[in-house]
C-alpha cells in the first residue's frame, strides 16, 4: 500500500509536527494503528478521514489531551504528554463545536483568554483579524450565531499569538458564504506566517487551504501529497461525458474510444477514461462528425480532489475487510 | 496566583448574570429563610445543651442549606456543563496550570458562598432579630470555611461522576437532600432516631451545621467544634483525592 512510502521533510524547512510510529488503542479497536507524519513551519496542512478513522485521536494526542501507547511525537520540539505552559504558549487550539463562556460577551471573553498569555496579541486586533465588529463583540457568547461563535472561537486560540494552530472542523455547519468568508480568514492566518494543522470534512476546503493532505483510514495514513498530487490525480485519467442522440448505439463508437469506455453510466451519460484527453476528443469529434450528429451534455473534467479521496478511502476500507475475511 | 484571581473575576461576572446561580445562591435561601423563620417560632429546641428558639435554629440552617447548594451544587454543575461544553479543555488548552483553574473554579464558589451566607446573617439579624454571639464569629468561620473546602473536594469528586448537566443534577439532588434530613438542618438532630444521627455524622453536612448552629448559640473553638472542623477537612482530603484519579477535562467521547 501508499503507507509505505517515504515521506521526507520539507527542504529548508524545520518541522513543526512530527509523529513517528504513533499508536494508540482503546480495548480492541485500533484506533491509532502506526501513523507517521510531519508538518513544516507556516505549512497549513490537512489532515482529512472518515470518522472513526482516528483523526480525533491522533489531534487529541498532538493537543497533549490524549495518551498514547507507541510512538514518537514531538510539536514545536516538544512532546506534546509532557506539554509545559511555556509550549501551551504557542500552541492554539480551535475545537470541534463548542459553545463557549455563557454569560460573558465577546470582548470579556477575549479579555479573559488574554490575561492567561504572557504575551498575547491585542484583542482589538484579533476581533479585527477574524471580523468580529464592534456590534458583536458586546453580544454575550451564548447568542451569537453559529458563524460568529466558530470566529470567536479561532479569536480565542489566537489570542495567545500561537505558532501552532490546530482547527477542528472549523467550518462545519456553515452556509456557503460563512464558509468563503472563514478561508478568507484562514488565508489571513497564513498570511502571519502560522503553521495550521486543519481537519475539514469539506474536501474544497481542503483544496482551496492547504499546502498539504494526509489521508487517515483505519488508523493509518493512506496517502499523503498536495491537493494536486494525492492519489496520483495529477497523472489520473479525465472523465469524458457525453450522451449520444437517440437511435445510436454506444457499441458504435469506434474502437480505441470504446476501449475507454466505463462499464456504468455517470447520470445517464456515457464516460470515457482517457490518459490523453485532447486526442480523444479528437476522435469523438471526427467520428461524430462522419456520422453527421452531435453529442449531448459534452463535459470533460478531471477528477475532483473529492473523487480522489472517496477513492482512497474506499480502497482503505476494502482491504480493511479482506484482512477480516 | 494572578491568574486565578484572573479568572475568578470573570466567573463571579458571569455568575451574577446567571439567573439559574442567581435563583440558588439568593432567591431560594431567602424565601426558604422568610418562610421558615416566619412561620415557626415560639417553639423551642436545643443545641449543644442551649435552649433555643426556633428562629434561633432556623436562621443558621438555611445558612447551612444555602452553603452547600452554593458550592457543592454549584461547583458539580458548572465543572459538568464546563466539560460538556468543551471550556474545561479550552481552558487546559491554555498556559494556565490545572491547579490554578482548579483553585480559581473554587475560589468563585466559595467567594460566592462567602456573599450568600453574609446575606443571610444580615437577613437574618434585621428581619428575624437573630443575632450571632460574639463569642460564635470563629466558630462561624470555622463552618463556613471547613464546609467550604470540604464541598469543593467533593464537588470535584462528584463531578467525575456525571457526564452531563442533565445528569448531574438528579444526581447532586439526591445526595444532598437526604443528609439535609437527617443532618439536624430542618429537624433538629436530637429528634431523630439514634442510628440515623451516627449516619448523619459520616457525612459533612452534619459537621457544618453543627458548626454553625453552635456559632449562634456562641460555642468558642472547643472539642466539638475543632473535631467538626477536622472532619470537614479530612472530607475535602477525600473528594480531592478521589478528584485527581478521576478527573477529565475532556468532553465525553460521542458515538
Amino acid at each position: 500500500m501508499r503507507s509505505g512510502t517515504p515521506r521526507r521533510s520539507f527542504l529548508g524547512m524545520d518541522t513543526a509536527i512530527r509523529v513517528h510510529g504513533l499508536r494508540r488503542s482503546f480495548g480492541d479497536v485500533k484506533a491509532v494503528a502506526g501513523v507517521d507524519l510531519e508538518v513544516g513551519h507556516g505549512e497549513i496542512f490537512a489532515f482529512l478521514g472518515p470518522n472513526g478513522a482516528g483523526k480525533t485521536t491522533t489531534i487529541e494526542i498532538l493537543e497533549g489531551f490524549g495518551e498514547r501507547d507507541a510512538g514518537e511525537v514531538e510539536v514545536l520540539g516538544v512532546d506534546p504528554a509532557h506539554g509545559t505552559s511555556d509550549w501551551r504558549q504557542r500552541v492554539g487550539i480551535v475545537m470541534q463545536e463548542s459553545p463557549g463562556e455563557q454569560e460573558l460577551t465577546v470582548r470579556e471573553c477575549m479579555e479573559l483568554y488574554a490575561g492567561l498569555y504572557k504575551t498575547p496579541r491585542p484583542v482589538d486586533e484579533t476581533l479585527e483579524l477574524v471580523g468580529l465588529g464592534a456590534e458583536a463583540q458586546e453580544k454575550m457568547t451564548g447568542t451569537l450565531s453559529g458563524g460568529q461563535r466558530r470566529r470567536l472561537d479561532v479569536a480565542l486560540a489566537l489570542i495567545g499569538d500561537p505558532e501552532l494552530i490546530f482547527l477542528d472542523e472549523p467550518t462545519t455547519g456553515f452556509d456557503p458564504a460563512a464558509r468563503r468568508d472563514a478561508w478568507k480568514m484562514l488565508d489571513g492566518l497564513r498570511d502571519l506566517g502560522k503553521t495550521i494543522f486543519l481537519t475539514t470534512h469539506y474536501m474544497e476546503e481542503a483544496e482551496r487551504l492547504a499546502d498539504r493532505i494526509a489521508v487517515i483510514a483505519g488508523g493509518r495514513i493512506i496517502d499523503e501529497g498536495t491537493p494536486a498530487t494525492i492519489g496520483h490525480r495529477d497523472i489520473a485519467a479525465s472523465e469524458i461525458l457525453f450522451t449520444l442522440p437517440p437511435g445510436i448505439e454506444d457499441w458504435e463508437l469506434p474502437d480505441d474510444l470504446l476501449a475507454l469506455m466505463q462499464p456504468e453510466r455517470h447520470g445517464g451519460r456515457i464516460e470515457l477514461h482517457s490518459a490523453a484527453p485532447l486526442a480523444d476528443l479528437g476522435r469523438l469529434g471526427s467520428w461524430a462528425e462522419g456520422r453527421g450528429i452531435e453529442v449531448g451534455e459534452l463535459e470533460v473534467r478531471r477528477p475532483t480532489l473529492e473523487d480522489v479521496y472517496l477513492r482512497l478511502t474506499a480502497e482503505a476500507a476494502e482491504v480493511k475487510t479482506e484482512e477480516v475475511v | 496566583m494572578d491568574l486565578v484571581l484572573h479568572v475568578t473575576r470573570f466567573q463571579l461576572r458571569a455568575f451574577l448574570r446567571n439567573k439559574r446561580a442567581r435563583m440558588f445562591t439568593l432567591i431560594i435561601p431567602l424565601i426558604l429563610l422568610a418562610l421558615l423563620a416566619g412561620v415557626f417560632h415560639g417553639g423551642e429546641t436545643t443545641v449543644s445543651g442551649v435552649k433555643i428558639d426556633y428562629r434561633q435554629f432556623f436562621v443558621p440552617s438555611v445558612i447551612v442549606f444555602s452553603l452547600t447548594l452554593t458550592t457543592l451544587a454549584m461547583l458539580v454543575a458548572t465543572v459538568v456543563q464546563q466539560r460538556e461544553m468543551g471550556i474545561l479543555k479550552r481552558r487546559r488548552a491554555t498556559p494556565m496550570p490545572a491547579w490554578a483553574l482548579i483553585a480559581s473554579q473554587s475560589l468563585t464558589v466559595i467567594l460566592m458562598a462567602i456573599g450568600t451566607v453574609a446575606l443571610l446573617l444580615i437577613v437574618g439579624a434585621v428581619a428575624f432579630g437573630v443575632h450571632i454571639p460574639a463569642d460564635g464569629w470563629v466558630t462561624l468561620v470555622l463552618g463556613v470555611l471547613g464546609g467550604a473546602f470540604a464541598f469543593c473536594g467533593l464537588g470535584y469528586a462528584l463531578s467525575t461522576f456525571a457526564d452531563s448537566a442533565d445528569s448531574a443534577q438528579p444526581m447532586i439532588q439526591l445526595i444532598t437532600f437526604p443528609l439535609f434530613f437527617i443532618s439536624g438542618i430542618w429537624i433538629p438532630i436530637s429528634e431523630l432516631p439514634k442510628f440515623l444521627e451516627i449516619v448523619a455524622k459520616i457525612f459533612p453536612v452534619e459537621h457544618v451545621a453543627d458548626l454553625v448552629h453552635r456559632a449562634y448559640v456562641g460555642a468558642v473553638p472547643t472539642g466539638p467544634v475543632l473535631a467538626d472542623f477536622a472532619i470537614l477537612v479530612a472530607w475535602a482530603a477525600v473528594g480531592a483525592a478521589v478528584a485527581s484519579k478521576r478527573f477529565q477535562w475532556l468532553p465525553p467521547r460521542r458515538g
